[in-house]
C-alpha cells in the first residue's frame, strides 16, 4: 500500500515510517498541515494516517478539507485527546478510524491495513454471503459454520466473532480491533478478556483438527489463515 | 410564601385599624358621659334650670308629661350608647349629645352638651384609622408586588444554577430584566462569578489537554522505543516486562485524565435512549467466560430498564464493577446481578461472594488509588471504582458499596 503520514513529531513520524516500511508499505512524510493537504491532494494514496494536532492547519481541517474535494481516500486520525467526544468529533469529520497516542505500532499496522483493504473491496466485490478459510467454511444466511464437512455449534457472538476475522482473513486483527467491532463498545477491559474468548473459540473450531486456524501473533493479536 | 406574607399583613393592619377606631370611639363615649353626668350634678346642686346664656354650648330642654320631645325638636340622629341621644340641631349644624334627667318635681328634662369640637375629634381619629388601613393595604400591596418580584428572580438565579449543575454548562448565565435593583445586582455579581469559574475551568481543560499532549507523544516515543528493542531482541524477558510497565502508566495516565474530563467537563453530548438491561445483559456476556474459567456461578435477574445516557460510559462502569466482581470472587463462588425499576428510576444491584469488608474500607473503595489490602496481589491501577463513580455522577445518580450475605454488594441507582 501506498500511505502518507502527517505528523510533526519526527521521532513519532520515524518510528511510523519505519515500521510500515518493514512491513512491506510505501510511505510519504508530512511534518506540517500544509505540506501533508499539498501531498494529499497532488499524489495518489491508499490510506491516510493524519495527527489531530498540527502545526498551521490542523488534523480535522485537513480531512474536512479532503472531503470538500471529493475524496474518499480512507484516514486514520492519530490523537492524544481520548474521549468519546473527540472521538466523534474526529469521525464526524470524515475521518475513518481513530487512535488514541500512545498506541501499539502494531495497533496502528493492523487497522492501517484493514482501512486500505476496506477501500479496495468497495471498488469491486459485492458483499459476500459465504466465507471460506481453508477447510473452514461460514454460510453468512444460514449462520452454519463447517469445517471438513463436520457442523461446528457456535454462539451467537463467537460467530460473530469468527466472521470479523474470516472477513479480515490473513490480517492481524488486535483486540481492541475485536472490542470495537464485535462488541460494538469502545471501553477498555480491564482484564484480556478478549483472550478468554478466542480460546474458547478456538477449543470449538480447533479441536480435533490436526491444524489451527487461529494464531496468536505476539504483542498484536490474532490472525485467521490456512 | 408571598401571598401567606400578604395575608398576614393584611390582617394585621386590618386589627390596627379596627383598634384605633374601638378606642377613639371608646373614648369620646366615656368623656361626653362625663361631660354630661357633671352637668347634671351642676344641675341639681343648683336646684333650678340655669340661664343658658351663662352656659354656652348646653342645652336644656323641658320634656312634655310623657317624655316626650318637642314637635319641633330635631329627632335624635342614633343612640350612641344606653341613655345617650346625638343629634344635631338644623339651624346651627352643632351636634349635641344628651340625657334625660328626672328633676325632683318630677319634671324631665333633656340635658345635652354642645360635643361638635369631640366629634370632630373623633371623626378626625377615625379618618386616621382608616387611613391607616388604607395606608397599610397599600403598603402590603406593594410588597406583594415587590415579594413576587423578588420571588421570582430567587428562583431564576436557583434555576440557573441547577441547570448549570446539571448539564455542566458553564456559558449559561442568568438572565434578568431589571438591573438597577439588589437582584439584579446579585445577578450580575453571579454571573461575573460564573464567568471567572469558566474562565479557570477553560484554564484547567487547556492544562489538562497540554499535558495529555505534552506528556503522551514522549510515552508514545518511549514505548516505540521498548518496541523496537523488543523487535530486535523478541526473546529478552525483560523487554516483555518494561514494555508491560509502560503500557500500566499509559492506562493509569489515560484512566486519570478520563476521571477529571468526565468530573469536570459534565458532557452529556452523547446521551441517547438506552435499554440498560441490554447493556447490562452484554457486559455479562463478555465477562462470563471468565467466570466460567473460575467456576463461578452467575446469575442475573434484569428486568426492563430503560436510561438516558452515554452508552460507552455505562458499559465500561458496569464493565469495571464486574470485572472487580470477578476478579475478587473465590474461585467456585458467586456474581449475582439484578436491575429492577423502582419510583421511576433504575436500581442495579451486582453481588458477589467474597471475604467480608471493614465499614471503612467500604468508604474508600470508590477513592482514588484505593486498593483494599486483599487486592494488592492483583494487577489494577485502584481507578476502576473512581471511574464508575464518575460516570454515575454523570448520569445524576448515586452508588454505594455495602456488605451482604458474606460478599460484596454495589448498588447503583440511576
Amino acid at each position: 500500500m501506498k500511505l502518507l503520514l502527517i505528523e510533526d513529531d519526527r521521532e513519532v513520524s520515524n518510528f511510523i515510517a519505519k515500521g510500515m516500511k518493514e512491513a512491506g508499505h510505501t510511505i510519504d512524510c508530512a511534518y506540517s498541515g500544509k505540506d501533508g493537504l499539498f501531498l494529499a491532494t497532488t499524489e495518489f494514496y491508499d490510506a491516510l494516517i493524519v495527527d489531530r494536532m498540527l502545526p498551521e492547519l490542523d488534523g480535522l481541517k485537513i480531512v474536512k478539507t479532503l472531503r470538500g474535494t471529493g475524496s474518499f481516500t480512507p484516514v486514520l486520525i492519530l490523537s492524544a485527546l481520548a474521549e468519546v467526544d473527540d472521538r466523534v468529533s474526529g469521525l464526524r469529520s470524515g475521518g475513518d478510524d481513530y487512535l488514541v497516542k500512545p498506541f501499539a505500532f502494531t495497533e496502528l499496522l493492523a487497522r492501517i491495513e484493514i482501512l486500505g483493504r476496506r477501500s479496495e473491496k468497495q471498488q469491486g466485490e459485492r458483499e459476500e454471503t459465504r466465507l471460506v478459510v481453508g477447510d473452514l467454511e461460514m454460510d453468512l444466511l444460514s449462520r452454519k459454520v463447517r469445517r471438513q464437512g463436520r457442523d461446528i455449534e457456535l454462539q451467537s457472538r463467537e460467530f460473530s466473532l469468527l466472521e470479523y476475522m474470516m472477513k479480515n482473513k490473513g490480517q492481524v486483527v488486535t483486540r481492541t480491533l475485536l472490542l470495537e467491532q464485535v462488541w460494538d463498545y469502545h471501553f477498555d477491559p480491564q482484564t484480556n478478556v478478549i483472550d478468554v474468548h478466542i480460546s474458547r473459540l478456538r477449543r470449538k473450531i480447533d479441536k480435533g483438527f490436526d491444524k489451527p486456524i487461529i494464531k496468536t501473533v505476539r504483542g498484536a493479536g490474532y490472525i485467521i489463515e490456512t | 410564601m408571598a401571598l401567606l406574607f400578604t395575608v398576614l399583613c393584611g390582617a394585621v393592619a386590618m386589627s390596627l385599624g379596627y383598634f384605633i377606631n374601638y378606642f377613639a370611639k371608646g373614648h369620646f363615649v366615656q368623656s361626653t358621659q362625663a361631660v354630661i353626668d357633671s352637668e347634671i350634678k351642676y344641675l341639681d346642686a343648683l336646684g333650678a334650670i340655669p340661664d343658658k346664656k351663662h352656659n354656652p354650648g348646653r342645652l336644656y330642654v323641658l320634656l312634655g308629661p310623657h317624655g316626650k320631645l318637642p314637635e319641633n325638636f330635631p329627632q335624635p340622629a342614633k343612640f350612641f350608647t344606653e341613655g345617650l341621644l346625638v343629634f344635631q340641631l338644623s339651624e346651627t349644624r352643632q351636634r349635641y349629645a344628651a340625657r334625660i334627667h328626672t328633676l325632683k318635681e318630677h319634671h324631665k328634662l333633656l340635658v345635652g352638651v354642645d360635643i361638635t369640637a369631640m366629634a370632630e375629634n373623633f371623626d378626625f381619629m377615625q379618618g386616621i384609622g382608616v387611613a391607616s388601613i388604607v395606608f397599610v393595604m397599600v403598603v402590603v400591596f406593594v410588597s406583594f408586588v415587590i415579594s413576587v418580584f423578588v420571588v421570582d428572580g430567587t428562583n431564576k438565579i436557583a434555576e440557573t444554577a441547577q441547570k448549570i449543575i446539571h448539564t455542566g454548562d458553564l456559558s449559561r448565565r442568568i438572565e434578568m430584566k431589571f438591573r438597577w435593583d439588589d437582584l439584579g445586582n446579585l445577578a450580575n455579581v453571579l454571573n461575573a462569578l460564573l464567568d471567572r469559574v469558566e474562565e479557570l475551568m477553560r484554564g484547567v481543560r487547556e492544562v489538562s489537554d497540554n499535558i495529555a499532549h505534552d506528556l503522551r507523544t514522549p510515552l508514545t516515543r518511549m514505548r516505540s522505543h521498548i518496541e523496537h528493542l523488543q523487535k530486535l531482541q523478541p526473546e529478552n524477558p525483560g523487554i516483555t516486562k518494561l514494555l508491560q510497565e509502560a503500557d500500566q502508566i499509559l492506562n493509569t495516565f489515560a484512566a486519570l485524565l478520563r476521571i477529571s474530563r468526565i468530573e469536570t467537563e459534565q458532557q452529556r453530548s452523547q446521551f441517547t435512549a438506552l435499554a440498560l438491561d441490554q447493556l447490562l445483559f452484554d457486559v455479562l456476556e463478555f465477562y462470563e467466560p471468565l467466570a466460567e474459567e473460575k467456576n463461578i456461578q452467575l446469575s442475573r435477574h434484569l428486568q426492563p430498564t430503560p436510561i438516558h445516557g452515554d452508552r460507552d460510559l455505562l458499559f465500561q462502569a458496569f464493565a469495571n464493577v464486574l470485572d472487580n466482581a470477578v476478579k475478587y470472587t473465590p474461585a467456585g463462588g458467586w456474581i449475582n446481578i439484578s436491575a429492577t425499576r423502582r419510583d421511576e428510576r433504575n436500581v442495579i444491584s451486582i453481588e458477589n461472594s467474597a471475604e467480608p469488608f471493614t465499614l471503612s474500607e467500604l468508604d474508600k473503595l470508590f477513592q482514588r488509588f484505593y486498593r483494599a489490602d486483599k487486592s494488592r496481589s492483583q494487577p489494577g491501577s485502584g481507578l476502576g471504582l473512581s471511574l464508575v463513580a464518575a460516570v454515575v455522577s454523570l448520569h445524576s445518580g448515586q452508588v454505594k458499596a455495602e456488605s451482604y450475605k458474606g460478599g460484596l454488594r454495589i448498588i447503583t441507582i440511576l
